[in-house]
């Protein structure tokens, strides 16, 4: 019976740690990338923590989004509602889950592709080794500071006054999520932030430039076909 | 500043926790709301009502026979019955908007005073005409956007009718036990038709033409095939077809059918149907239930 107690008060020091741990990775990752960084890879995170984050991180923010989506969706129904007859908002419901499940895998294949395109600038442009599901993991912690969006979304979702609020916290953790990519391909391949910067963000802005520049450029060449060539 | 980070932590996981909160109880604690779109002959308040009627021996003479009516509307509702009410020729209430236009109504006679025409013409508003059983009805009712309903029952007597809906809407049928009519017509552009036959027997034999560019024809058939023969003729450009009736035989595939009820050939009343569908579709099934409306005569 003692050693049964001894044994349980030793997993909940173990589990407290554990959170208390996960709390400093997080935490560090907003306050000191650099050092934090470096701790994650010398204690060989797994691969579920980040993937886990990214999946809380990009669900809650998506959820809030979807949330105000709805109500708006039925604060316009109910406004039109003398035209319609009071339509049942079920069919939003439906709608509202394809969202959320479209824009959760659009979330995990960007993070997929843009941490292969940082990967394939930094091995085949810089000549450094490194490992990819290393960046992978480190690009997961990058995006935490997506809960500033989060906060920015509920105020602006609570009082539309609050926008400037809103903004300024999706500006800064846009900022900061570009600045965490660099550290984290700076430490996994062991670049300068130079160089880092230009695979985590140069390198994934240049090639969406021109998959948008072409994408227009073929929508124009299909219109002009339509018109005869006119224009 | 290692102190401060899983204090970070903790409050970086409590945003994610009032996130998904907010996102769970947001649309039922605080709702927005929009103010709300009234369209005066909607809402049905600041309503007027106005009462029209021909009746013989007050303002139709005798030597009336048939009645030809003409009848148009931009948005609303046209609902038809027949009544044997003695005497009663057309009687007209037409509901609208204190501030939409009245309807505007003119009879004449032609035909050597045999045929009694009545033009009834209406911007927006709900039109209800009772008919009488005394005289042959026929007519013209063109509606741009909105719903024709009509019950033709035992106090039926029609010689042809055209419904025809030209931008958006529906027609709907009822044929009853003893109707009367040759030929009733629907023309719509982007909408539906709904028939719905419920009798024991007709007077006489009749046709029902219905076209649809865009929309929907479903037909609920409930008759005595020992009295009457219904044969429904459809076609679908775009879209499917689907018979399920087993008092009706014949072709059926995706776009097209020809049925008739059992006992067709010898039934003494005969009723044809033919729906053209452009786009949209067309059903065919026993109807679950007698289908009224209006006010009972």
């Amino acid at each position: 019976m003692e050693t049964s107690k001894v044994g349980s008060t030793d997993s909940g020091v173990k589990a407290g740690w554990s959170v208390s741990r996960f709390l400093t990775r997080i935490g560090g990752v907003f306050l000191a990338p650099d050092a934090t960084f470096k701790q994650i890879i010398s204690e060989k995170i797994g691969f579920w923590e980040p993937f886990l984050l990214v999946l809380l991180l990009v669900g809650v923010q998506i959820a809030v989004a979807a949330s105000f989506c709805f109500r708006i969706m039925a604060a316009i129904l109910d406004s039109v509602s003398s035209l319609t007859g009071g339509v049942t908002l079920g069919f939003l419901n439906v709608m509202l889950a394809i969202m959320f499940t479209v824009m959760i895998i659009g979330a995990l294949v960007l993070w997929f592709v843009v941490a292969v395109i940082a990967h394939l600038i930094a091995r085949f442009v810089f000549r450094r080794k490194g490992s990819f599901v290393q960046l992978m993991k480190l690009y997961g912690y990058s995006i935490i500071p997506c809960s500033l969006q989060i906060l920015g979304l509920v105020l602006v979702g609570m009082s539309w006054v609050l926008w400037p609020f809103s903004v300024f916290f999706h500006i800064v953790a846009t900022f900061w999520i570009v600045v965490l990519m660099a550290v984290a391909v700076k430490h996994t391949y062991d670049l300068d932030i130079g160089k880092a910067f230009i695979s985590s963000f140069i390198g994934p802005m240049t090639l969406w430039l021109i998959a948008i520049g072409t994408a227009w450029a073929w929508m124009w060449l299909i219109m002009r076909s339509f018109t005869g060539g006119i224009g | 500043m290692t102190a401060a980070r899983p204090v970070f932590g903790g409050i970086l996981l409590a945003i994610l926790l009032v996130g998904a909160i907010y996102a769970a109880i947001s649309p039922m604690l605080q709702p927005i709301s929009f103010p709300r779109l009234n369209l005066p002959w909607l809402d049905g308040k600041d309503n007027v009502a106005r009462f029209y009627s021909l009746a013989r021996g007050a303002n139709v003479s005798d030597t009336v026979k048939s009645v030809n009516l003409n009848v148009t509307m931009k948005f609303g509702g046209i609902n038809v019955l027949f009544s044997n009410k003695p005497n009663i020729v057309c009687s007209v209430v037409f509901q609208h908007a204190a501030n939409a236009s009245e309807l505007q109504a003119n009879y004449s006679t032609s035909n050597g005073g045999q045929t009694l025409n009545i033009d009834l013409h209406a911007e927006t508003g709900s039109l209800n005409l009772t008919l009488g059983k005394d005289y042959e009805y026929g007519g013209d009712f063109d509606l741009k956007i909105g719903a024709v309903m009509m019950e033709a029952g035992q106090y039926s007597n029609i010689s042809r009718m055209a419904f025809s809906i030209k931008y958006f809407g529906g027609v709907i049928l009822v044929i009853g036990s003893g109707a009367a009519f040759d030929q009733l017509d629907a023309k719509i552009n982007n909408g539906g038709m709904q028939l719905t036959i419920n009798a024991e027997n007709l007077k006489r034999a009749g046709e029902i033409n219905a076209d649809i560019s865009v929309g929907g024809f479903a037909a609920t058939v409930d008759v005595d095939t020992d009295n009457i023969g219904v044969s429904l003729n459809s076609t679908v450009d775009i879209g499917g077809l689907t018979v399920t009736h087993s008092d009706f035989h014949g072709s059926v595939s995706a776009r097209d059918c020809s049925v008739k009820t059992t006992g067709y050939d010898s039934a003494s009343k005969k009723l044809d149907v033919k729906a053209a569908v452009g786009l949209g579709g067309g059903t065919l099934q026993k109807s679950v239930a007698s289908q009224s409306f209006g006010v009972n005569p």
